[in-house]
C-alpha cells in the first residue's frame, strides 16, 4: 500500500472496523511511515475531541414547557379530527366528480380511437399517403392535437417522466379495442411513428429537440407506453404497478399542484405548489428525503427523484 | 396511549434528544425542536411496533425532524450569531486534555458540513452510536454510513488545518 492509499483508510482505520487484512497492511505502512502516523494523529484527535463535547443539561423548565405544548396538542386533536373528517368528505365528492368527467372524456376521446387502430393495421402506402397530406396541414391541428395523440407522446419522449405518467393515458377502452391484433398492431405502429419522426423533423416547429429525441427513442419502450395505461391521476389503475401512482394520489391529497418537471444531472425534478402548512406531511408521507427537496425563487418546494445529493 | 410509559420515555431520553438536536440544528431552537420531536412521538407511538429498538425509532425521528426544521430555516438563519451560543459553550469545556480552540472549531466544523455528513458524525462520534444503528436510524446502507464518517472527518480535518490548528 503507498501513502494515497492508507490515508483514504485512515478516517475508518481509526474507528477498528476494516478487515483484519487491510488493518495489517495500513499497520505495516505505518510503522514505516512517519509522514502517515502524523496524519492518522490528526483524525485520533479529532475523534477524541467531538467525544469530548460534553452534552448540555436541559434548560430550566424544558418538561413544564413540553407539557403544556402536550395539552395544547391533546385539546386539538378532537377538532383536527373533525376537520380531516370534512376534507375527506370534501375529497370524496370532488373525487366521484372528477372520475364523472373523466368518463365523459373517455367517451368522447374514444371516438378518435379507431382511426388510431386503424392507421395501426393499415399498410405501407396508406401511411404515405397520410403523412403526405400532413405535410399540407398545420403541424397542430385539431386532428392531430386528438387523433395522434399517444403517438405524439411516444415520439416524443425517451422515457415517460412522472408528468408523462400522471398527465397522459392510453384509455383502457381502446386498449380492449385493439386487443385481437395487439402483437402485429405495435410492429406497426412502430414502422408507422419511424416514419412519422422521420416527415415530422422536416415539419416541426421545435425541429432540434424533436429530433433530439427521436435520435434517442428506444423504439421497445415506445411499443410499450403505447398499449400500456400508465395513468392514475384520475383514478385509472397503473398496471405497471409502480409506485408513481401512490405518489400523484398523495401529491392530490395533500392539493399539491404540479408546475414543472424537468431533467437535472439525470435526476427528475418536479416543482410542487403546495400550502406551507402542508409541505412536512407531504414530504413525510412521500417518503422524501428533506436534502432532495429544494427550492425555487417563489419558494415553491423542488422535489428531485433518483437523487442523493451526498454520493 | 400509557402516560407513564410516555413519561418514561421523556425522563430516559429528553436529554439525548435536546443535544442531538442542538448539535444538528446548531443549538438554535433546539428546545423546540426536540419537544416537537416529543410530540412526533406521542402521536405516533402506537404506530411503533416493536421491530426496531425504540431508542433508534426515537433518534429517527429526531434527525427527520431536524433536518425538516434545517431545510426550511437554513437560509434564514444568521448563522454567525446563532453559531456563538454552541461555540462558546464548547470552548469552555476544557478537559485539561483538548485544546479549547480545537473545540471551539470542531463545532463551526460540524456546522457549516451539509447535513448528512453531519448527522453521522454526531450520532457517531458525539453520540457513540455503532455503524448498524446509525444505519437503521438514516435507513442507509452500511458502506454509505461509512463513506460519510470518512468524508466528514476529512472535512474536519480539513477545516482545522485551513486554521493552522492541525
Amino acid at each position: 500500500m503507498n501513502c494515497g492509499q492508507v490515508r483514504k483508510y485512515l478516517p475508518l482505520y481509526i474507528d477498528s472496523d476494516l478487515p483484519d487484512e487491510k488493518a495489517c497492511e495500513i499497520e505495516k505502512h505505518l510503522a514505516g511511515c512517519e509522514k502517515c502516523r502524523v496524519e492518522m494523529d490528526k483524525y485520533i484527535r479529532i475523534k477524541e475531541a467531538l467525544g469530548g463535547l460534553e452534552e448540555t443539561p436541559l434548560p430550566d423548565g424544558y418538561e413544564e414547557r413540553l407539557e403544556k405544548k402536550m395539552d395544547t396538542e391533546k385539546e386539538a386533536r378532537p377538532l383536527l379530527k373533525w376537520i380531516t373528517a370534512i376534507v375527506v368528505a370534501a375529497s370524496m365528492f370532488l373525487g366521484a366528480h372528477i372520475a364523472d368527467s373523466g368518463s365523459v372524456r373517455d367517451k368522447r376521446i374514444v371516438k378518435f380511437m379507431p382511426s388510431v387502430t386503424s392507421k395501426a393495421r393499415s399498410n405501407d402506402n396508406t401511411i404515405t399517403e397520410r403523412s403526405e397530406a400532413k405535410k399540407h396541414t398545420p403541424q397542430y391541428s385539431e386532428k392531430d392535437k386528438g387523433g395522434t395523440r399517444s403517438s405524439i407522446i411516444k415520439k416524443h419522449s425517451k422515457r415517460p417522466t412522472l408528468f408523462d405518467k400522471m398527465f397522459t393515458t392510453n384509455l383502457p377502452d381502446a386498449r380492449d379495442d385493439s386487443k385481437a391484433s395487439e402483437g402485429n398492431d405495435i410492429e406497426e405502429q412502430k414502422e408507422d411513428d419511424k416514419k412519422d419522426s422521420v416527415k415530422d423533423d422536416n415539419n416541426t416547429t421545435n425541429g432540434t429537440d424533436s429530433k433530439k429525441e427521436s435520435e434517442t427513442d428506444n423504439v421497445k419502450d415506445n411499443a410499450k407506453y403505447a398499449v400500456t395505461p400508465h395513468f392514475s391521476l384520475y383514478g385509472f389503475k397503473s398496471e405497471e404497478g409502480n409506485n408513481d401512482s401512490t405518489m400523484e394520489k398523495t401529491l392530490k391529497k395533500y392539493g399539491a399542484v404540479i408546475l414543472n418537471t424537468s431533467e437535472k444531472d439525470g435526476n427528475e425534478v418536479i416543482t410542487v405548489k403546495v400550502d406551507k402548512d402542508k409541505e412536512d406531511e407531504l414530504l413525510s408521507e412521500l417518503g422524501i428525503d428533506a436534502d432532495k427537496v429544494d427550492r425555487d425563487s417563489e419558494d415553491n418546494l423542488k422535489i428531485i427523484i433518483g437523487s442523493d445529493k451526498d454520493e | 396511549m400509557d402516560t407513564d410509559a410516555f413519561q418514561e420515555i421523556i425522563q430516559k431520553y429528553a436529554g439525548k434528544v435536546y443535544n442531538t438536536c442542538r448539535r444538528l440544528i446548531a443549538g438554535y431552537d433546539a428546545e423546540d425542536v426536540s419537544q416537537e420531536v416529543f410530540i412526533k412521538i406521542y402521536k405516533n407511538m402506537n404506530k411503533f411496533k416493536g421491530n426496531s429498538n425504540i431508542s433508534t425509532w426515537i433518534y429517527k425521528i429526531t434527525v427527520n425532524t431536524c433536518r425538516e426544521y434545517w431545510r426550511k430555516n437554513s437560509r434564514h438563519v444568521k448563522m454567525l450569531e446563532l453559531k456563538e451560543d454552541i461555540i462558546e459553550q464548547d470552548s469552555n469545556i476544557d478537559d485539561g486534555i483538548i485544546n479549547k480552540e480545537i473545540k471551539k472549531y470542531i463545532s463551526e466544523a460540524l456546522l457549516s458540513m451539509d447535513m448528512n455528513k453531519r448527522a453521522v458524525v454526531v450520532l457517531r462520534d458525539i453520540n457513540g452510536l455503532s455503524y448498524e444503528e446509525i444505519s437503521k436510524i438514516l435507513g442507509i446502507p452500511i458502506g454509505t454510513v461509512k463513506s460519510r464518517i470518512a468524508r466528514g472527518r476529512e472535512y474536519i480535518k480539513k477545516f482545522l488545518e485551513d486554521r493552522e490548528l492541525l
